[in-house]
């Protein structure tokens, strides 16, 4: 702290955004530089937006989810995501008794 | 933000590093500051050496700083314009800050304004209270609140930055 100053939390503009990045990266096998560099951003900032400290502006976020050619709602959300898994397959491994008798 | 070179040895990836770092260096300019009250009036060859000697110690503190710190410094200027004062430059090169770091850079700059604003108010109320003094103490008390001013005008922001930082973590890179 510095004067009651923080530089992390200084620079989130607001309640921190959920988002897949993580998973998206892992899933393509991407290193956080290799995405940085895509992005033009530095390699932290990837980080500071995986782990929800910086919230990026809405230019950066479409270029994200354009990046990863996916709709931006499936990248950045303000609730928790779901589990892939759930969502992909939704009820299949609920527990037996969703199933009918 | 911040540029992590290796300085005597002491990377400055590492926050301990770079907290010693502003610290030496803010206790050389408190020192520097002290010496004003040993120097003798103006005039004296004694008093334009100090003189000269603090100025290019700040001059040089501001480059180090500014080096240290992504687009913090008086060498910053590129392409006719001073960027460092865009709110979200666009990067042109990887050494330009992207919107996060310019986010920490305008914040710890707004701190740091805040600071001088304050300590600017205790020079005011210093010069005040300083009628009664004679000639020659007065302006030795007008020396003394002014160059920690000068230092911190330069410095505090990218001092804020290297004080606050966390350690620039390398396994990021994975």
């Amino acid at each position: 702290m510095f004067m009651g100053y923080n530089s992390t939390s200084d620079a989130r503009t607001g309640p921190a955004l959920c988002n897949r990045i993580a998973v998206l990266r892992a899933e393509r096998g991407l290193s956080r530089s290799q995405l940085a560099d895509a992005l033009e951003i530095n390699y932290q900032t990837v980080g500071y937006i995986e782990r929800g400290d910086f919230n990026p502006s809405l230019e950066l976020a479409f270029r994200i989810s354009e990046y990863f050619r996916l709709p931006i709602e499936a990248v950045f959300s303000r609730k928790p995501f779901r589990p892939l898994s759930e969502e992909v397959y939704g009820n299949r491994n609920s527990p037996r008794r969703d199933r009918p008798k | 933000m911040l540029r992590t070179p290796v300085i005597l040895g002491a990377s400055m990836a590492l926050r301990k590093n770079r907290r010693l770092f502003v610290a030496v260096t803010y206790a050389v300019m408190l020192a520097l500051t002290v010496t004003i009250l040993i120097v003798p009036s103006w005039g004296n060859r004694f008093a334009t050496v100090w003189m000269t000697a603090g100025g290019a110690f700040f001059l040089a503190c501001w480059v180090v700083f500014g080096k240290l710190v992504k687009q913090t410094g008086p060498l910053d200027i590129r392409g006719g314009e001073i960027t460092s004062l865009g709110l979200v430059p666009r990067r042109r090169d990887k050494d330009e800050p992207d919107e996060r770091e310019a986010a920490i850079r305008n914040a710890a700059c707004f701190q740091a304004y805040r600071v001088l604003a304050l300590y600017s108010i205790i020079i005011w109320l210093a010069l005040e209270l300083s009628f009664g003094l004679s000639a020659s103490a007065a302006i030795k008390l007008l020396e003394l609140l002014t160059m920690p001013l000068l230092g911190m005008v330069f410095t505090l922001p990218q001092a804020a930055l290297l004080w606050t930082e966390p350690d620039v973590p390398e396994e990021a890179r994975v």
